[in-house]
């Protein structure tokens, strides 16, 4: 049997599985790939669509506030902790709060704190407790007891947040006035608010949040200006700490 | 007369015989595999068309909502700050201990006349010394104490020193933890 008469009879069958064979190679090399490629397609719009979703979220998050708003909000926060030390404020505040007390201040002295910028200085071991920088200080005041009472008392309680550390009375039956040396600490936090990406996730304003604002809104504003919101730790965004 | 064959060649191959059921299984299944090929490529393809169309739909939302939140930045800076010095802001309020409430706590202890000092340390602990007319009070003194320790008012109160006069005034100083 010839050639000729080999392919005359089998050509039916050879066609076919020559077709077959195609068919097979276009499944492993077009079908397979194009399911992979249309999957990561779908994977795309799916993360597309969460996004999308999140940003619609955030947006009307946005749109229920109202910038004044936060702007006073802002600032009745930063009267309590401002963003630097802030001594001539600290000062003024103890002294109306000696006013407001009786009390007569002795001396007042800055005991410590970091020389390098606000931004620059590293938190110690005590100022990573209560989650802020603070400005160390003694003052010494005088009066009666029940004036000096009355400073322990509205030092701790008023919008420039300060705390004291320790002091001792000595009291006395014969003088009338007693004279006390307080430790104290006003706190500080340098503004680091770099924002996100606009697809970073916000939260809103939780009650508790709200609660403080407005619990700390209710402490007297004595001797200095109420703090205003600062425009760089808003408005700028810099991914880069590098750049200009 | 038998019918006479003129054709010189065979009109059909010659698997007919043996091989005829394979190929026509072969060319079926030929068939049903091109159009199952193309079947399967068609749907890809209007899928892949739909999913695209969809992916630039969703593209062309999210540049819409972050232009929005892009005008909206000075808002989101606000609120982001505000979140963070809240935060600050209560840490700093809770250190801050009201000293002020002491007064009147002491006051449960001992008649204000008897203290002679009162010193806190930077734990929060507190140490009174007081100068008692008598035994007596000295004992009313310590009861008053473990009464506010198991009021919860304070705590781990420790009697630092009891010394008795010849006149029978006591001078005792205690330390305990206030719970402000």
């Amino acid at each position: 049997m010839d050639i000729k008469n080999i392919l005359r009879t089998y050509q039916g069958i050879a066609i076919s599985i020559a077709v077959l064979l195609f068919c097979i190679s276009a499944v492993i090399g077009g079908v397979i790939p194009s399911i992979q490629k249309v999957r990561e397609l779908f994977i795309s719009v799916s993360a597309l669509a969460k996004d999308n979703v999140m940003l619609k979220d955030k947006t009307a998050l946005l749109d229920s506030y109202e910038e004044e708003d936060l702007k006073q909000k802002l600032a009745v926060v930063l009267s309590a902790v401002p963003g630097d030390k802030g001594l001539p404020g600290l000062f003024s505040t103890v002294e109306a709060v000696a006013n407001t007390a009786g009390v007569k201040i002795i001396d007042m002295t800055v005991t410590g704190g970091s020389v390098a910028s606000s931004s620059a200085g590293k938190q110690s071991a005590v100022e990573k407790k209560v989650g802020s920088h603070i400005v160390p200080f003694t003052v010494t005041v005088s009066g009666t007891e029940s004036s000096i009472q009355q400073f322990i008392t509205l030092a701790p309680a008023v919008r420039r947040l300060m705390r004291i550390r320790l002091f001792s009375i000595i009291f006395s039956k014969s003088a009338a006035e007693l004279t006390v040396t307080l430790s104290m600490d006003a706190f500080y936090e340098p503004y680091v608010t770099p924002l996100g990406s606009t697809s970073s996730v916000l939260t809103a304003l939780s009650t508790v949040e709200l609660e403080f604002i407005d619990t700390l809104s209710t402490f007297p504003l004595v001797g200095q200006a109420s703090a205003a919101a600062p425009a760089t730790a808003v408005t700028e965004q810099k991914s880069n700490p590098f750049s200009r | 007369m038998a019918k006479e064959e003129i054709n010189l060649m065979k009109g059909s191959s010659g698997t007919k015989g043996r091989l005829g059921p394979l190929e026509l299984t072969l060319t079926k299944l030929t068939w049903w595999a091109l159009g199952g090929l193309f079947s399967i490529g068609l749907i890809i393809g209007v899928i892949y068309f739909f999913g695209l169309s969809k992916q630039k739909q969703l593209e062309a939302i999210k540049e819409e909502l972050r232009t929005l939140i892009q005008q909206d930045m000075v808002k989101e800076g606000l609120l982001v700050s505000l979140k963070q010095r809240s935060v600050i802001a209560s840490k700093a309020l809770e250190a801050a201990k009201p000293y002020g409430k002491l007064f009147p706590l002491l006051q449960t202890i001992a008649p204000q006349n008897y203290f002679t000092s009162l010193s806190i340390d930077d734990v929060g602990r507190s140490t009174v010394s007081l100068e008692l007319p008598s035994v007596e009070d000295a004992v009313s003194t310590i009861a008053n104490v473990l009464l506010q320790t198991e009021e919860k008012k304070l705590r781990n109160p420790q009697m630092m020193s009891f010394y008795l006069k010849e006149t029978g005034v006591v001078q005792l100083s205690l330390s305990f933890i206030a719970n402000l």
